[in-house]
């Protein structure tokens, strides 16, 4: 029996055309468009101009209906977890489907811009 | 060259086949009192799963966030069990298997913080969970033995009981406390197509490979009391 290792993959780039210094929550938790219980990654301390590429379980990025959710704090934000599922504190909010990513051609920009289709 | 293999293997066949001594059948020969203790490894995942299902239902519910940690409470997916056989005949003993399931601890927490008028975040204060799971296992058992001579036995296992398994939630909150244990009675159930018991003497030694509460691999060591024995 041989066991499957998936390698991430970086399906879009996220860039901060913004002034502010971010933090970015990535959930694969979707229907559920909360915080996530258990986040895929943090990505910590992202500088105004900076961009990052976004990775993703390619067994993940293959299943049928996949949505990438990326939450967007703002860095000062003194603890991530579980209790923001309440507070809702977030800056932005991307539910993005495989079309979504495509249209926009894999760049991902805060703030939000509408989605060309 | 195939006929000197052919021949080795009749004549370790027949040195096996001189080994084994039936016993007669006679009762008292057969009044046997066996009972051992095993360490069984592997769990079967489902009850590891239960237990992360009622952590994942508290964490929903409390909003709490996971730190997994490894207590006194023994080693997830490792068993100690106990058991009891009187043998009905040289082939069939029952009996009943008792056993406690290692499982794993969790501690859960959460910090509060709020932004105050001008937009500083401030610490509110923090709550705290601890699930601390047990279980344990009774089930009545049949061997039956397809294989003995004085020093080796091979065996069939299965057993049937009940599963009592406590899952304790202590949370507490800017002072007020909550306990809400969960207890359930489930099921249990061991299949252990192999044992090999071997030994010349009271004092034996096992392993088993099966499926179950009990592990699916154990290793342990029995004592048989035997009315020969007995009267050594």
């Amino acid at each position: 029996m041989t066991c499957e290792e998936y390698e991430p993959e970086t399906v879009c780039i996220f860039q901060n055309k913004s002034q502010d210094t971010l933090t970015i929550v990535v959930s694969n938790e979707y229907p559920d468009t909360l915080y996530p219980m258990d986040p895929e990654y943090i990505i910590y301390d992202l500088m105004p101009g900076d961009y990052k590429g976004i990775q993703v379980d390619y067994s993940d990025w293959y299943a049928n209906g996949y949505v990438l959710q990326l939450f967007v704090y703002d860095a000062s934000i003194p603890k991530l977890g579980a209790y923001l599922r309440k507070q809702h504190v977030e800056m932005a909010h991307y539910t993005l489907t495989k079309e979504d990513i495509r249209a926009m051609e894999g760049i991902v920009t805060y703030p939000p811009q509408p989605i060309k289709k | 060259m195939k006929r000197i293999i052919l021949l080795t293997l009749l004549c370790q066949i027949a040195a096996i086949a001189s080994a084994i001594r039936p016993l007669k059948y006679h009762r008292e020969n057969y009044r046997l009192h066996d009972f051992g203790i095993a360490i069984g490894a592997y769990l079967p995942k489902a009850m590891e799963n239960d237990l992360d299902g009622f952590v994942m239902q508290m964490r929903m519910r409390y909003l709490l966030d996971k730190d997994d940690y490894y207590g006194g409470g023994g080693v997830p997916g490792m068993t100690i069990n106990g058991y009891y056989l009187y043998s009905l005949n040289d082939r069939i003993s029952v009996g009943a298997t008792i056993g406690w399931n290692g499982m794993s601890k969790y501690e859960l927490e959460r910090y509060d913080f709020y932004k105050n008028s001008d937009n500083v975040w401030k610490f509110k204060g923090q709550a705290q969970a601890k699930i601390n799971a047990r279980a344990f296992h009774l089930m009545p058992t049949v061997r039956y033995t397809w294989f003995y001579n004085s020093a080796l036995s091979l065996y069939s296992k299965g057993s049937i009981g009940v599963y009592y398994r406590y899952m304790g939630f202590d949370y507490s909150e800017h002072g007020q406390m909550i306990h809400a244990p969960q207890e359930d009675i489930l099921l249990a159930y061991q299949v252990t197509p192999l044992g090999i018991d071997f030994s010349d003497g009271p004092v034996r030694y096992f392993m088993e490979l099966g499926y179950g509460a009990a592990g699916i691999f154990k290793i342990g060591i029995s004592c048989r009391l035997h009315r020969k024995w007995q009267n050594k």
